[in-house]
């Protein structure tokens, strides 16, 4: 009997039955709209997945959704939240188009890498209040932070409906930068240098993480305060620089975009990265490698759905039902594996 | 002068209500343990169902009871994952923002066509209460408002009697502080937290269906706003005391009204709208400030 359990046990019948659950709550959303699912699946898969081109599109979606669930995890690790991601990548990015219509220093890298460095810089800034107001007064950051992307999302708007608006345009938005701000396609494929550049962030935070002291003090800091400031930890310290460095990154997100992808800050910029970011740096447990992979599959369902979309009668906006009903049960999956487990025992 | 007080007073009651209506349904989670951080997708989903049941069966009762019905089912998915499967209720909880904001859109454009909103005449408003007073200022002050108003208002003494005052609202909030007490006296946490997790259900609903069905009649995309979040800081910040979440959302409401004022005095209509958030964030800072100050002393 115990034999039995333990084979039991190293059978991944729990992880397909997981992974069916959420094929047939996905299932469910699609027959609303009178679709076969397995057609919708189908489109959705040869959209992001179905050559080299769909590929690297999926991978482009990536950089955004990496660097704003980093955003995320950084001050996780030191116990702190940091909700603001969307605010702070709408600054960053309005901060990128501002610098590449006004300044130009005619070296396209220089361009790019003072303009990435003050979109990091913005970012932080706005990051950095609601730190010193959680360290010093302990006001909390949830609220802080989550209230300041609502200020910055009207903030933005005005800066591109009046003052910076390009008057050429019907919908608000700020001019082009000129092309030698552009980070340009990687030998014309469908993959931009800012994935490379996310993908060293991430691995650089990684390896900071693993193999070094600083690593281990946030750790602490985030797992227990009191044993950090025994042992000497400088906690304020760390708790301040952790919501910068993730202000930082969101506001280098928001730079990426326009710099890679949109070449303008326009009304509406954000369809919500900095809370799918949130979603994912969630339920990845703030860590890099698993935030990796949960990018790549809300990457795949963004770009899939829009091929989707093409081909049949269901809307993209499915993919925010999508990517929330895979969080749903990948934050439960402990619980649910449990269950899954027990009642296989009880009929095996 | 009196026209622009009671122009602005009118809009101050009108805009606090779905907000005073949700933080009264966080303020019951909040005692049972639950930091409820769906209520801006369970208003949302109020504001939807509100607008297709009243169109479907042209009566603003179906549509508020459609609404409160959606947001009960939606909260009680939230505690199926945040209680029973002990998912971390940030996750659960801005997945479901993030669920039924994707959800009411979607479901927009393949019911009814719609691109970003819904409207149509068959939509019908939540009627209004008006009995003359025989008094001008009576009857500016008190009314001519729809009735969930009235509802609403009642409602906040009904809750603060049922909380502080009834068994139930005893091991409501024994649920969230101290759990193991009632589990010594029989009863069920999380029995407790589902009833509390309706009874949110219920009120966030209404507060959608305010929004949808009388201070608009209409769905727009993310119409919420924000306010879920706004309720959630007001009950955060009120630390779960009534009278502070009537006071909160009166000055939210004021400001809101105050904004829709500055909107057409020809400011750019950003600044105006950003003052409730800041509104919030000024009132947080100042009510940790003067409690911090207090624990020192």
């Amino acid at each position: 009997m115990h034999d039995k359990k333990k084979i039991l046990s190293y059978i991944p019948g729990g992880w397909i039955l997981f992974i069916i659950l959420i094929l047939f709550s996905w299932s469910i959303i699609i027959l609303l709209s009178g679709e076969n699912p397995f057609t919708v699946f189908y489109y959705l898969l040869e959209g992001s997945v179905g050559s080299y081109n769909t590929l690297f599109s999926t991978l482009d979606k990536m950089v955004v959704l990496v660097l704003t669930a980093l955003a995320v995890s950084i001050p996780g690790w030191a116990g702190i939240w940091n909700i603001g991601g969307e605010g702070q990548l709408l600054l960053g990015a309005f901060a990128a188009a501002w610098l590449g219509i006004s300044l130009d220093t005619h070296f396209a890298l220089l361009n790019i890498i003072i303009t990435l460095s003050f979109s990091a810089i913005v970012g932080a800034l706005w990051a950095y209040w609601p730190a010193l107001l959680k360290v010093y007064l302990r006001v909390d950051e949830v609220v802080t932070t989550l209230m300041g992307n609502y200020i910055v999302s009207f903030f933005t708007s005005y800066l591109v409906n009046f003052p910076f608006r390009d008057p050429s345009s019907t919908w608000p938005r700020t001019k082009y930068i000129p092309t030698d701000f552009v980070i340009p396609y990687i030998d014309h494929l469908q993959i931009s240098y800012t994935f490379l550049i996310s993908i060293i962030v991430l691995v650089y935070i990684e390896v900071v993480r693993k193999r070094y002291i600083s690593g281990y003090e946030y750790n602490i800091v985030g797992k227990s305060e009191m044993f950090a400031r025994q042992g000497g930890i400088n906690v304020d310290k760390i708790k301040i620089t952790s919501m910068l460095i993730g202000g930082a990154l969101a506001g280098l997100a928001g730079g990426l975009l326009v710099l890679g992808a949109t070449h303008k800050f326009m009304d509406g910029f954000s369809p919500g990265y900095g809370y799918t970011g949130l979603l994912i740096a969630l339920i990845s447990g703030n860590m890099p490698i698993p935030i990796l992979g949960i990018a790549f599959v809300f990457g795949a369902l963004q770009v899939g759905s829009i091929n989707m979309q093409l081909f049949t009668n269901v809307p993209a906006e499915i993919s925010g039902v999508f990517q929330s009903i895979l969080v749903f049960f990948v934050a439960a999956q402990r619980i649910l594996l449990l269950k899954i487990r027990k009642g296989m025992h009880k009929n095996g | 002068m009196g026209d622009l007080f009671f122009t602005v007073y009118r809009a101050t009651v009108r805009m606090a209500i779905p907000v005073l209506l949700a933080s009264i349904g966080g303020l019951i989670t909040y005692y049972a343990g639950i930091m409820n951080v769906a209520m801006e997708g369970l208003m949302l989903s109020g504001a939807f169902a509100g607008v297709v049941f009243s169109y479907m069966y042209s009566s603003a009762l179906m549509g508020i009871v459609g609404a409160v019905i959606t947001a009960v089912i939606f909260s009680l998915l939230y505690s199926l994952f945040v209680t029973t499967l002990r998912a971390n209720n940030f996750a659960i909880g801005f997945a479901l923002n993030i669920f039924i904001s994707s959800l009411t859109l979607y479901l927009t454009r393949v019911m009814f066509r719609g691109q970003n909103a819904f409207n149509s005449p068959n939509i019908r408003a939540i009627p209004h209460l008006s009995i003359d007073l025989r008094s001008q200022v009576l009857n500016n002050l008190f009314m001519n408002f729809d009735l969930l108003v009235y509802i609403s208002i009642a409602l906040v003494f009904i809750i603060y009697y049922f909380i502080f005052k009834t068994p139930f609202g005893l091991w409501l909030r024994a649920a969230g502080s101290r759990p193991d007490a009632l589990t010594t006296a029989g009863i069920h946490v999380s029995i407790i937290q589902y009833s509390s997790s309706i009874l949110c259900g219920i009120f966030c609903g209404l507060a959608g269906a305010q929004l949808s069905l009388s201070n608009v009649v209409m769905f727009s995309k993310d119409m919420s706003g924000g306010r879920g979040f706004v309720a959630l800081a007001v009950v955060l910040i009120a630390r779960g005391k009534p009278s502070i979440v009537l006071i909160l959302s009166l000055l939210f409401g004021l400001f809101d009204a105050l904004s829709i004022q500055l909107q057409s005095a020809h400011v750019p209509s950003q600044f105006p709208l950003m003052l409730p958030y800041i509104m919030t964030i000024v009132s947080l800072i100042v009510v940790t400030f003067v409690q911090e100050r207090k624990s020192i002393h």
